[in-house]
């Protein structure tokens, strides 16, 4: 998911660097300086979850889970998947430090928008809207992602990179139905077990200093 | 493209280290591939950042194959500099390119500007211009990505965020950062505890049913450990007068030797631009 180094056109990376550093502003001003262990515990959880892989066949992908991260954490998203993706771009040299504007933007701006979209219909008691509200979190959240990798890479060369742009978008459908059902499966058994966590979206934004 | 983070699956092993029972941290993985004796680690962390990230970028910016071949030569320079066994890191790199292969994979055949036709493979042309391009983006990858890791990661990763602060990256932000990597470890521990449970119950992962709710509570109870821990600290850190400052500033110090370092970078950037220069103008 991640685009790497020296594909895309400095126009772009700086679009989506100036993007996503309002994003980062945006989410950080939601998080009071006294909350950030909180924020970071969860930055690394959220972390963490991609390290989970679901094999298909031979092959294998890591969850994302950007429209749970979303719906949970609103506006808080941008920093949180800006420190993910950072840390994947320095430990393991997945995506880049150059592209990391682009790809926090490519993650966690689907992730806010159907976070907001989806979020009351996902807080609601009936099972089924519910349900399906997270699964479309999960869903579009992904399709989103994909939309606009494929859109930084035709920006960069709309000549040429077209092909590679659709085959990007074709390659994530089944990727987008599994992030639909964990993000169905983890809202289904937070609410079961510990439903103030979804509701009261993060501890991060609650608790007040004493 | 998911393609490049299939090579993941190799990676929390690495982090992992069930067996060893050597504390997990941040600062491990990244020193556990550093080489002896290093040349750069010692030199100012505000100048390999910025020199780093305006080398990373002017090589972004680079069109031409032979300002992309001259680039990735310096970065080789530079990584032989930092001490980083290079054969290591370029089996590394060769994991770490499955996007760069796709691109391989897409761009000959698929170059739309009427394109010189080199060779056929069944109904497929491939283009000079296509594979011109790919190699293109080969290099410049190639290159930004030892930049990176030669300047980027050798020494604590802490210090890196430090600089980063010292140059202007917001308090809250860089603090975030510290304090992810400071909790990464405790949560990864959990992950490896919950994950070797499942093993010892015969999990493996697919896209069955079962699989997938295993999936989901995996992460469902991550999250609410983490929710609880988090709680926990915050209220631990708040009896003990946490307002939010995390008190540790780093003296930076830029001495002679960090002055010949930036010469060079800013030396070796000019040379890549005036190649870019030439060859564009």
């Amino acid at each position: 998911m991640h685009i790497s180094e020296g594909v895309l056109t400095i126009p772009v990376l700086a679009a989506g660097g100036v993007i996503s550093a309002l994003g980062v502003a945006m989410g950080l001003a939601k998080i009071k300086s006294h909350n950030l262990p909180q924020a970071a515990i969860l930055t690394a959880a959220f972390f963490t979850a991609s390290f989970i892989h679901v094999n298909i066949g031979p092959s294998s992908v890591h969850l994302m889970i950007n429209g749970l991260i979303g719906l949970l954490m609103g506006w808080m998203a941008f920093p949180i998947i800006l420190v993910g993706l950072t840390l994947q771009a320095l430990l393991f040299q997945f995506g880049g430090i150059t592209v990391l504007g682009v790809n926090t933007f490519n993650v966690a701006g689907p992730a806010v928008l159907f976070g907001f979209l989806f979020r009351k219909t996902v807080l609601s008691d009936k099972l089924v809207p519910s349900s399906l509200a997270a699964a479309g979190a999960g869903f579009f959240s992904i399709a989103l992602t994909a939309l606009l990798v494929g859109v930084a890479l035709y920006a960069s060369n709309p000549a040429n990179y077209g092909a590679a742009a659709k085959t990007v978008f074709v390659a994530h459908i089944p990727v987008m139905v599994i992030e639909a059902i964990i993000t169905l499966l983890v809202v289904r058994f937070l609410k079961k077990v510990k439903p103030e966590i979804l509701f009261t979206a993060t501890a991060v934004r609650t608790t007040e200093a004493v | 493209m998911c393609g490049d983070c299939l090579a993941h699956a190799g990676q929390p092993a690495a982090i992992g280290a069930e067996t060893t029972g050597e504390p997990v941290t941040v600062d491990a993985v990244a020193a556990s591939e550093n080489g002896s004796g290093f040349l750069l680690e010692d030199a100012d962390p505000r100048a390999r950042l910025i020199l780093a990230l305006v080398f990373a970028f002017v090589l972004a910016a680079v069109q031409s194959v032979e300002a992309a071949v001259l680039g990735l030569a310096f970065s080789i320079l530079i990584t032989m500099a930092s001490g980083k066994p290079l054969l290591a890191l370029l089996k590394r790199l060769a994991v770490v390119n499955t996007f760069i292969i796709f691109m391989w994979v897409m761009l000959p055949f698929s170059f739309s500007t009427p394109g010189e036709i080199i060779a056929k493979i069944g109904p497929l042309e491939v283009t000079r211009e296509g594979v011109i391009l790919a190699s293109l983006l080969t290099l410049k990858a190639n290159a930004i990505l030892l930049v990176v890791i030669s300047l980027l990661t050798v020494g604590p990763l802490h210090l890196m965020a430090e600089a980063s602060r010292a140059l202007g990256m917001p308090d809250k932000l860089v603090n975030l950062f510290l304090l992810t990597t400071r909790y990464f470890q405790v949560i990864f521990d959990e992950y490896q505890r919950l994950r070797l449970a499942m093993k010892a119950r015969g999990f493996k992962s697919s896209l069955s049913r079962h699989s997938m709710k295993s999936l989901g509570s995996l992460l469902g109870i991550l999250l609410v450990r983490s929710f609880d821990r988090a709680d926990r600290i915050h209220k631990a850190m708040l009896a003990r007068g946490y307002s939010g400052d995390l008190h540790v500033r780093t003296e930076f110090e830029f001495k002679k030797i960090d002055a010949i370092f930036a010469l060079s970078m800013i030396v070796v950037t000019i040379v890549v631009l005036i190649a870019e220069w030439n060859r564009t103008l």
